[in-house]
């Protein structure tokens, strides 16, 4: 039969370990950012961006060729804002670290803006024309935020 | 022919209830961002879900009782517990990510948003499991699920790059762009998705609900060795036109709407429908077996009265675990955390459950007391043993692997 000590023993090794472990987690989630980790930040901001604008480009393809309802179109819109306010938060999550960093994220911002503006633009849509302008815009968008991606990998 | 056409529908349904949203999530994630260089994990999880299912049937089948029960009884209440915590735990949050995903399905349907029909498809759910016969439950949702073969058609509609398709395929591995942390990570997330816990104590279960003995043996295997793989056929198809769509294009995928996409794009409105439907027929389903299996476990650990065959007068106590794991579930959602990624956090915690839920089946399926001359033959065990390391390593891998790449983030 086990002692009482060695079970008590094992509980609080096991509850420092855990301790230690969210410890570690919360200064690794804390701290701040280096160029680097900045970096790595932009990187997916533009990559979540990118993903919302291409799809969002598809799907409006599909709209004019008459392939998905109007209701799901919606829905994929809404999800690809949802994408879209997501890369905007983890780019403002963090300050850049230099002026390097200031100068990547300066290039990103105006990108996103461009990715919100062309979403917007074709989700409200009320005619073909326009639909097939707003998709065009969100190719571009996407393109140029895959570039920027690709650029700082 | 009676017999002939009960196993034929016990495969179909099989076969369609096969996939939940971990599999469409999974598999849509997995392809969009590497094509199909874990197809090979794929067809890992589906050998190692028929190994462990065949051997759960076998053991429910020739000893009248679910696995669960002869866990407590052969290992003892410490070891039970153990395994009941582990599993009760994620099969209510894959409960949760279900009745999330079966939202989702309606939301591409209505463009209503989901958390408004996460109490009314709860509702649903727990007034079916609480007046509907299982085999009714079991044989509606099974066959229903089975329209994701869209996702089959639609493969082969879009004129896929069939080579480069095969050259991902044999040689695993990250493409340009991604670590071998989050390769890895996915293909962690992907084999749980296969094993997820619940699938073997539903069938463990429903095998008794259904009262299968020695003669049902075949049933079992059939079911098993022919269903499964076919439902595997289905996530892989799922992972594919992922892989085709969106792989060329660099863009991830992070939502239901855009698994949707590939079908629409090959077959139009129609094949977007199928979709959705199949959607929500894959998520209500295993909303379904989910419940019920949360309910399982508990009971058959407490020892108490439970399963569909009982009235639910008779069966109080099983009923209102499965009432209150709905709940739970709900409430989950309800704190708006995104269904999609509460079934990533699912498939996580569900590998690290894998050990708890897959070695106690092992030693039961060995134990002659219960199975007599039906025990593992040595084929059987070898196999067993291998998937144990396997689900061993995945389990000790899946938490370094989820922190290291933030979620597959990379």
């Amino acid at each position: 039969m086990e002692s009482p000590t060695s079970t008590t023993s094992r509980i609080v090794i096991a509850a420092v370990a855990v301790a230690a472990l969210w410890a570690g987690l919360a200064y690794d989630v804390s701290r701040p950012a280096d160029a680097r980790r900045y970096q790595r930040t932009l990187v997916q901001a533009a990559e979540s961006a990118h993903d919302a604008a291409q799809t969002a480009a598809l799907v409006g393809e599909l709209e004019l060729a008459g392939k998905v309802t109007g209701l799901f179109a919606t829905a994929a819109f809404d999800d690809a804002a949802k994408g879209l306010a997501g890369a905007e938060q983890k780019s403002a999550s963090q300050g850049p670290p230099d002026s390097a960093s200031a100068a990547r994220r300066d290039e990103l911002g105006p990108l996103l803006n461009a990715a919100v503006t062309a979403l917007g633009d074709t989700t409200e849509a009320d005619d073909d024309n326009r639909l097939r302008d707003g998709v065009g815009r969100l190719k571009d968008v996407a393109a140029r935020l895959d570039d920027f991606a690709e650029g700082m990998r | 022919m009676k017999r002939f056409f009960a196993i034929a529908l016990g495969v179909l349904t099989a076969i369609g209830g096969f996939v939940d949203i971990g599999d469409i999530v999974a598999n849509g994630e997995a392809g969009a961002r590497f094509g199909i260089t874990h197809a090979w994990v794929l067809l890992l999880g589906v050998f190692g879900i028929c190994a462990y299912a065949e051997m759960s049937g076998r053991v429910s089948a020739v000893s009248g009782r679910p696995v669960f029960d002869l866990v407590r009884e052969r290992l003892g209440p410490r070891v039970a517990l153990a395994n009941l915590t582990g599993s009760l735990l994620v099969t209510v949050l894959t409960l949760g990510a279900e009745l999330g995903g079966v939202g989702l399905a309606l939301q591409l349907a209505t463009s209503v948003n989901y958390l408004l029909w996460v109490p009314v498809v709860a509702f649903v759910l727990w007034a079916a499991l609480w007046r509907a016969k299982f085999t009714v439950l079991e044989n509606v949702f099974g066959l229903t699920g089975l329209v994701l073969i869209v996702f089959v058609i639609a493969f082969f509609r879009l004129h896929a790059d069939t080579g480069g398709l095969w050259h991902q395929a044999t040689h695993p591995g990250p493409p340009h762009g991604e670590d071998w942390g989050t390769y890895w990570f996915f293909a962690v997330a992907l084999f749980a998705s296969a094993l997820t816990p619940y699938e073997v104590f539903f069938f463990s279960s429903g095998a008794v609900e259904e009262r299968w003995n020695s003669r049902d043996l075949i049933t079992s295997r059939v079911n098993v060795f022919v269903g499964f793989p076919l439902g595997g056929l289905l996530a892989f198809a799922i992972m594919l036109t992922s892989a085709t769509v969106f792989h060329p294009l660099s863009t991830s995928v992070d939502s239901l709407s855009q698994v949707a996409l590939p079908a629409a794009l090959a077959l139009g409105k129609l094949g977007l429908a199928a979709a959705i439907l199949g959607f929500f027929a894959a998520t209500f389903g295993a909303a379904m077996e989910t419940g019920l299996s949360a309910g399982y476990t508990v009971a058959q650990y407490f020892g108490w009265n439970w399963g569909k065959l009982r009235r639910p007068r008779e069966a109080a106590r099983f009923h209102t675990v499965v009432l209150v794991s709905i709940v739970v579930g709900v409430a989950v959602l309800l704190t708006t955390i995104d269904p999609i990624q509460l079934t990533e956090y699912t498939l996580v915690f569900s590998a690290v459950a894998l050990p708890l839920t897959y070695l106690p089946i092992l030693v039961i399926a060995n134990d002659r007391d219960y199975l007599g001359d039906r025990v593992n033959g040595r084929f059987a065990n070898a196999l067993g043993m291998i998937y144990l390391l396997i689900v061993a390593i995945a389990a000790v891998a899946a938490i370094p692997l989820m922190i290291v790449t933030r979620m597959g983030g990379g």
